[in-house]
Parts: structure tokens; sequence; C-alpha cells
């Protein structure tokens, strides 16, 4: 599966979160720089992003995953 | 009479930044973890602490890049939440957590109907850390302090 790659790289200035997250795409996993100062790699699945990201020549990241949409949510799951 | 837990130093995270509708921003607790099966490591990645949530829950992904390609050959269990029709199959698993230097053995629930990456919830992250949210300005946050009880 090929890699989701933004249309242009994603940088801001250090500890942007909130826009580097709103420019990621839903429903995938993102490689944040450790200072979240940029998107490092994009991926439909957790390994693929990561495999970007080493790729990349990264060592230094975090993963997250972006929701299907950013909403107020009471997650709270019981059984 | 239960011999009293050994508590570590707290260490103290911010709280980090999540987008909402309309410009709105949450002010979430997000902590770094990595998961491990065996010899195989995951890369760090970010879980909510969620003191409501009755299980550690993990996306489906985490359990495929610790190996487990077929997560439907754990237990299987439904899961709800505070909105009566939401369900979500979740299927366990046992894996090692790693919290920054600290790492232990939990089973982690798996899905691949979970919106987000990872919550750490009561059994598995809450009986090893004390948390202590604190959401207010200037610097909102939370801490951990790891507890060793005996049994």
């Amino acid at each position: 599966m090929a890699s989701i790659t933004p249309q242009m790289p994603v940088r801001t200035k250090a500890g942007n979160r909130l826009e580097l997250l709103l420019s990621a795409p839903m429903n995938s996993w993102i490689a944040l720089s450790k200072d979240e100062s940029k998107i490092i790699a994009i991926g439909k699945t957790f390994m693929e992003a990561d495999a970007t990201a080493k790729q990349a020549g990264e060592k230094d990241y975090v993963l997250t995953r972006t929701p299907d949409a950013w909403l107020r949510r009471a997650l709270y799951p019981v059984r | 009479m239960a011999a009293p837990g050994l508590v570590s130093c707290p260490l103290k995270y911010p709280y980090k930044q999540s987008p909402l509708p309309n410009g709105e921003v949450d002010r979430v607790p997000i902590l770094s973890i990595q998961v491990a099966r065996g010899s195989v490591l995951t890369s760090p990645f970010e879980a909510i602490i969620d003191s409501g949530s009755s299980d550690c829950l993990f996306h489906g992904d985490i359990a495929r890049a610790v190996g487990i390609t077929d997560i439907t050959s754990g237990i299987h269990s439904v899961t709800g939440g505070v909105v009566g029709e939401a369900q979500m199959d979740l299927y366990a698993h046992d894996i090692r957590l790693l919290v920054g230097s600290d790492n232990f053995k939990i089973t982690g629930q798996f899905s691949d109907q979970l919106p987000i990456g990872c919550l750490l919830g009561r059994p598995g992250f809450f009986d090893k850390f004390i948390v202590t949210f604190d959401p207010t300005e200037p610097n909102p946050g939370f801490e951990l302090a790891r507890i060793h009880k005996k049994k």
C-alpha cells in the first residue's frame, strides 16, 4: 500500500501541535517529531507510518492516530 | 494486612492540545508509551489516560506491530460507551507495556474500531500508577507515580 504523503512538507514552529494535527488526514497514523515542529511520516497503518519515518532516517519521533473527526468525545468504554 | 506500597517519585507531564470543532482546543492527558511482545517492540506512540475506561484499549494496528497478525485470535468481548447503542468488539492479548523506564505485563484489549491509538484505563495502568490530574492553568498537566504493592 502506498504511503499517504502530504502535498507539501508540513513544518511549523516548535510545539505547534494543533496546526500539524489539523493538517493531517483523518483516520491515519502520523509520526511527529519530538519537538512537535513537523510531521515526519503519514500512513494508513501504524507500521506504514513507522516504516516511512525510519526510511527518512528519523529516530526521535512519536506516532499518533488521527480520529475520523475532531469531535468532543466521551470515551469511557465499559464492559 | 497488606504491606505498604513503595511509591516512586512522581513525574509531571504537560497536557497536550487536541483540536475540537469551531477552532476550539481540548487539553488532554497524553502519554508516550511503547508496547512489546516477546522481542518485538513498537516505536513510541501516544496514549490517552482515561480513568473511566474499564480496560487498556489499543488500536488493532498496535497488535499487528508486535506480531499479532490476527487480533481476532484473542478472547472476544464487547464494550460500550456512554452512548448506549455504540459498541465495539475487543480481543484480549497479553503484552508488555513500557512507560518511561518501567515495563510490566498487562492484558490489552485490541480493536480496529477504536478511533484513536490507545486508551490507558484502570486494570493495567491505574493499578500500577497513582495518577494526579491538574487541569488548572497556567501549567495543566498530570503526575504519575509508580506504585509497587506486595500482594
